[in-house]
């Protein structure tokens, strides 16, 4: 008889695994990027005994980036996991379902009216990304709901597809009324260049993805059910249709936040379930927290590489995710097929 | 008293109404089979009944409740509902998918208690699942896997287990397993069962109760032996049936059968 792939006791050494890889990562960020700090320097940094430099660099530079891409990824991560189980499909993402371009031509647009800047923008932008996300979900449903047929994973996601694709021209179109650094900032967002690495805008998304990430944790035992469909999780008595909007407005809400503030990371939100499902196995008590993890560790390690070699250019760290991951997804789709 | 009872069901999509002014009964302790043609409204009647659709007009009593007035957590303690072809999550195993049986039972972030763990291991019991505990639920055959969820249904613990079709694509020698597996809860755990199928013969052989539906009204119901005759087969399914007593079960059985034309037509 086969080995049980997927234990409990498994789940929880993959987990400690991953959050150690994480705070490796984090050492490693700490100590790339343009200004060379030894680890002992940032050791007594992190201690208070660094020099005015020193202390400039870690907490104002390198600290905000590195908790930008663990809140990002966590963020995607669960939102796209919950996508995923939802719809009982794995090519279900903020990316393919084309949330996080409506979040996206929301952002834009407020950029376009009020530029961006001050503690104002730091609430409105994840609030607007929300609304944004918010709209697509309802005009995916509205527009592949049919009346007394369960609606289609496929139909749903080629309708976010399709819609996805609307938003970005509209994008397009309103970045041509901007000016040069304006759009250079449009252009940057949308291959995910973690560009809210400051406190302010932490201070926001911190809470907002933290409190959340519990709550999604909390709800993982609905998580579960659903996930064996609807009927079936009806007979076992959970009220499907509450819950099912619910969870989309959280998933949402995680995706929006993390693409008002780190930018358009398309594959993020569909390969880090994927990997994590793999690891852990579908019961969602452990699959939630890995799926974030892998989430914030993608992001980490796509960013530690984007500051430690030097590509010419300043390289939006979602670039180096989306080379890296279209192999990736490539041989999901292979294996799928 | 009656488990189930419906009064002036009327269930449909849009404007279709597909079942009109439905008075049925599913009796207590007894194995009940609901029959008829493609698209007559049988599984419809069941998804109904298990409040998986809203009906548009009519009440549904369970155990004498109105099924409205019950929350849907407090109507899965006491009825479970296996829809057709249910699907598990790749990698999910036999023990966790019927340890999710446990739902209506647990609240918060839903550990598994001592009690709840006697529960589960008791329905892997009763349906011969031990030794396949740790195994994934899409590794197994069709009739394993249909056991899986009968054993999460029985997780549930509850009085009334309805199942949609629960033979489709298993081979007779599986279809037989599960159906006597649930006549065996029947008789044994005492659970009283309602169940969509497809085979007339097999419906006989195990039911105590069944009914006859085509488009949407009640044909016939009764006793196998009630149910089981030319008349009752010719208006429900449009055939002309040969039906004899079968030797070893002393059921009716439906031998051979023809296209049943009405003269008047052709």
């Amino acid at each position: 008889m086969r080995k049980q792939r997927f234990t409990p006791q498994r789940g929880l050494f993959v987990l400690v695994l991953m959050l150690v890889m994480i705070l490796a990562l984090v050492v490693v960020s700490m100590n790339s990027g343009k200004m060379n700090l030894t680890p002992d320097e940032v050791f007594n940094v992190l201690l208070g005994k660094g020099t005015d430099k020193q202390n400039l660099i870690v907490f104002e530079f390198r600290l905000p980036r590195i908790v930008l891409s663990i809140l990002v990824g966590i963020g995607m991560g669960a939102s796209g996991c919950i996508m995923q189980s939802l719809l009982r499909n794995d090519m279900a993402s903020p990316g393919t379902l084309g949330i996080s371009s409506g979040s996206g031509l929301f952002v834009i647009l407020y950029v376009v009216v009020f530029s961006s800047g001050g503690i104002s923008s730091a609430i409105a932008m994840p609030l607007l990304a929300f609304v944004g996300g918010m709209t697509a979900a309802l005009l995916i449903f509205l527009l592949s709901y049919r009346r007394g047929k369960e609606v289609s994973p496929t139909g749903l996601i080629l309708t976010g597809v399709a819609l996805g694709s609307g938003y970005s021209a509209v994008t397009t179109l309103l970045t041509l009324k901007l000016d040069e650094s304006q759009m250079e900032f449009v252009q940057r967002w949308y291959a995910g260049s973690l560009w809210g690495d400051n406190w302010k805008y932490l201070s926001v998304l911190g809470p907002w993805v933290l409190i959340l990430f519990l709550y999604v944790i909390y709800k993982s035992r609905k998580l579960n059910v659903i996930h064996l469909g609807n009927q079936t999780a009806t007979g076992l008595g959970l009220s499907v249709k509450k819950e099912f909007i619910a969870l989309t407005m959280v998933s949402v809400a995680l995706s929006s936040g993390s693409v008002a503030l780190g930018g358009n990371f398309f594959f993020v939100g569909m390969i880090a379930p994927h990997m994590a499902k793999r690891l852990v196995g579908p019961n969602h008590k452990r699959l939630l927290p890995a799926a974030s993890f892998a989430g914030a560790i993608i992001v980490l390690l796509a960013d530690t590489i984007v500051r430690t070699i030097s590509f010419g250019t300043d390289m939006p760290t979602g670039i180096v995710i989306t080379i890296l991951s279209t192999p990736y997804f490539l041989y999901l789709l292979a294996k799928a097929g | 008293m009656d488990s189930i009872k419906t009064d002036g069901l009327n269930i449909g999509y849009d404007e279709a109404t597909i079942v009109k002014e439905l008075n049925m009964q599913i009796p207590n302790g007894k194995v009940t089979s609901i029959i008829g043609p493609n698209g007559c409204g049988k599984s419809t009647v069941l998804k109904a009944i298990g409040r998986i659709l809203k009906p548009k007009k009519g009440f549904v009593y369970l155990n004498g409740e109105e099924i409205k007035t019950l929350s849907t957590k407090e109507i899965a303690k006491k009825m479970a509902i296996l829809p057709q072809t249910p699907t598990a999550p790749s990698g999910l195993t036999v023990s966790e998918l019927v340890a999710y049986g446990r739902f209506p039972h647990q609240s918060g972030f839903g550990k598994l208690t001592p009690e709840d763990q006697k529960i589960v291991q008791w329905a892997i019991d009763v349906t011969k699942l031990n030794g396949f505990e740790h195994r994934e639920v899409d590794t197994l055959s069709g009739g394993q896997r249909q056991r899986v969820w009968i054993a999460m249904a029985l997780a549930q613990q509850t009085d009334l287990i309805l199942l949609d079709e629960p033979t489709t694509y298993l081979d007779m020698a599986h279809q037989l397993e599960v159906l006597k597996l649930l006549q065996d809860l029947n008789q044994k755990q005492g659970c009283t069962i309602a169940m969509v199928l497809h085979d007339l013969n097999l419906a006989a052989r195990f039911s105590d109760y069944m009914i006859a539906i085509r488009d949407g009204s009640i044909i016939s119901r009764g006793t196998p032996e009630e149910v089981m005759k030319a008349e009752v087969l010719k208006k429900a399914f449009s055939i002309d049936a040969e039906i004899v007593y079968e030797p070893r079960s002393k059921r009716p059985v439906c031998i051979t059968y023809e296209i049943w034309k009405e003269k008047a037509i052709s």
